[in-house]
């Protein structure tokens, strides 16, 4: 068995611990079991539809670009189906946020 | 170089709100204009805790370190919901047109939008760009200014749903204030 590091926001892995002590078990045993139910369910049912909605939960790509291949009407459309499918609203990916970030320090520098 | 916050969105300012942030938006020494469709949405929305916090942020430094941006939207508002068209997406649209008029090639004007969900409706070039609450938190995190911007995001999430304005972690996106019933608003008492 391999180990590996894992980033965790602090909040959510709190909350793991008091889960985790609840039922008796720990962090990486509830780790170790969401991911392999999460791949299991990948490798017999993803479909392409679902690889779009994962790239787009992933932030891979833009709601736009996902609404697009997935020909749906609106992004509420996207949503709904992100949740029957128990996936996270996407958040920008990180070289997009990463230019933000830089473009406004930038201008705040420079002002 | 001259250059500006614009808001075109509510959800910066709740976010702001929900994590008692709202004075982070003035620390970069900036000007920071507000749509006239953003205070409107924000004064019809009482019944959300950072709609109230985020107007009083607003009246206290209106005039000041915030000016009004007018676009017109909400006088017709109305009109525009009856022919399909969402008065913020237009309001956005008249905003980065304005500022892609008169900056030439001078002035840089900031649209601060909640998450992607503007990408969709107007595609700034040049001068005018956008940008999100997170990477706005990132950048004073950079600074110095503030310790941990993804603590505050959390945060502003969590409170959120705690007073209803969130309907839940990987849910459905936050409700506009038109959609949400009188029912809910906690200035009408039941008795």
């Amino acid at each position: 068995m391999s180990n590996f590091t894992v980033s965790i926001p602090d909040d959510l892995l709190t909350d793991a611990k008091v889960v985790a002590a609840k039922t008796g078990t720990s962090v990486n045993a509830i780790i170790r079991l969401l991911l392999d139910g999460f791949v299991q369910k990948q490798r017999l049912t993803m479909s392409g539809n679902f690889e779009i909605l994962l790239r787009y939960s992933l932030g891979s790509i833009s709601a736009k670009t996902a609404v697009k291949q997935l020909h749906l009407e609106d992004e509420e459309s996207l949503y709904r189906l992100l949740s029957c499918e128990k996936l996270p609203v996407s958040r920008l990916s990180s070289e997009v946020t990463d230019g933000m970030q830089k473009r406004f320090t930038t201008m705040c520098d420079t002002k | 170089m001259k250059c500006a916050i614009v808001i075109v969105d509510t959800g910066p300012l709740k976010t702001l709100a929900y994590c008692d942030s709202l004075d982070l938006l003035i620390e970069p020494g900036i000007p920071i204009y507000i749509s006239d469709m953003v205070i409107d949405e924000l004064k019809n929305g009482t019944q959300f805790d950072g709609n109230v916090l985020a107007m009083d942020f607003i009246e206290k430094h209106m005039g000041d370190e915030i000016q009004e941006e007018k676009t017109g939207v909400p006088a017709i508002f109305d009109q525009l919901k009856a022919l399909g068209e969402d008065p913020g997406d237009v309001s956005i649209r008249r905003v980065i047109e304005k500022y892609e008029e008169e900056t030439d090639g001078v002035e840089y004007a900031l649209l601060v939008s909640e998450d992607d969900k503007l990408m969709r409706t107007a595609d700034p070039t040049g001068h005018t760009y956008m940008l999100t609450t997170r990477p706005f938190l990132l950048s004073l995190e950079k600074k110095g200014v503030i310790d941990d911007a993804e603590g505050l995001m959390i945060k502003a999430e969590k409170t959120a749903i705690a007073c209803g304005d969130l309907p839940g972690r990987g849910q459905l996106t936050r409700r506009k204030e038109w959609d949400v019933p009188p029912g809910a608003n906690r200035l009408i008492k039941p008795f």
